[in-house]
């Protein structure tokens, strides 16, 4: 529509068609680039080390984003003062789409709570793509409601329990952490 | 701890690979790691499990109680995410999380991550943003009230 109103008016005008041209190339390449992407490799930053349990969550992903998207997905670990390094890496990076972070809990909520230098913040450098692992996706209105109650509960789906403490609540279908000890040990 | 009553030393390492060995040596008495890094070694018994950390009992591990069973109300797990820098075009981020919530559809990837003893969750960004917001300040109240620093 805006292409043929905007023909029409350079017709209007006289204008050779090579510039018309060059003016819908220009204009059709910025409206793609959505469509494009990606059209070269896309960096998984890990701001934890080879084999961690979040390391194995992101090549895992990795391998089946790249056949969803025909591009390669590669890791790249940058481990170093407990995921800082990494962080602060991520949120200096480029916004375009070709640096992802993969980061669990630790480095997102725990670390800029413990630190005043850390130098990224989660909320305000980043933006959320999609839980992988963990904890189950926040209550929905019903558990907002049941939140307010201050009870253990049921929610709809009859599953998940929901436990709640001061304002937030964690849910959860099964545990993912537990404490362990040697063998005989008591 | 604080809800139990009970003091412990915290030991800290690089990782839950190395402590989880340090437990199998015997040279720390107890510890607390996510799943994955445990249940590797539940079938040749070289870790005994105390308890699990999250309001239910694992499918998996029937027989091992949760903490809140002890201490009412306690619930603690571990969760990963994708996030991009800020200011990453909405049609990027709309077109990752269809590729990861994808990925973590696919059957294979499925059952590796519950072998490994994860849940997978998937879910929209801003299911995501609600929930990092609520562990932030959850974490902040938390490590503020106890003086955790580091």
């Amino acid at each position: 529509m805006a292409a043929r109103s905007l023909r029409t008016l350079l017709a209007w005008f006289g204008l050779p068609g090579l510039v018309l041209a060059g003016c819908l190339t220009s204009s059709a390449t910025s409206l793609a680039q959505a469509p494009t992407y990606p059209d070269r490799p896309v960096r998984l930053l890990v701001p934890l080390a080879a084999a961690s349990a979040v390391d194995v969550v992101a090549r895992l992903v990795s391998e089946k984003m790249s056949d969803s998207l025909g591009q390669r997905f590669y890791v790249e670990n940058q481990p170093g003062a407990a995921g800082l390094l990494g962080m602060r890496a991520g949120a200096r990076a480029a916004p375009d789409g070709y640096t992802v972070v993969v980061a669990n809990d630790s480095v997102i909520t725990m670390l800029p709570n413990m630190k005043a230098d850390a130098g990224y913040d989660p909320l305000k450098d980043f933006l959320p793509v999609t839980q992988l692992v963990g904890i189950d996706r926040a209550p929905d209105a019903a558990g907002c409601e049941r939140e307010r109650a201050h009870h253990a509960c049921t929610s709809e789906a009859g599953r998940h329990q929901l436990y709640v403490r001061g304002a937030s609540a964690v849910r959860s279908t099964s545990p993912r952490s537990c404490s362990c000890a040697p063998p005989g040990s008591r | 701890m604080r809800a139990a009553g009970i003091e412990m030393t915290h030991v800290p390492y690089r990782g839950a690979t190395a402590a989880v060995n340090e437990i199998v040596a015997g040279h720390v008495p107890v510890g607390f790691t996510g799943m994955s890094s445990v249940v590797p070694l539940l079938a040749d018994k070289r870790v005994r499990l105390l308890a699990t950390s999250t309001s239910s009992r694992a499918s998996q591990l029937p027989d091992v109680p949760t903490v809140a069973e002890t201490v009412p109300g306690f619930s603690f797990v571990p969760w990963c995410a994708l996030l991009v820098p800020a200011h990453t075009p909405p049609e990027i981020v709309a077109r990752l999380n269809t590729a990861a919530v994808t990925a973590l559809k696919d059957p294979t990837v499925r059952a590796r991550l519950a072998e490994l003893g994860f849940e997978v969750v998937g879910g929209t960004p801003e299911q995501l943003a609600v929930a990092v917001r609520a562990e932030f300040a959850r974490m902040g109240d938390l490590i503020r009230a106890a003086n955790i620093r580091e």
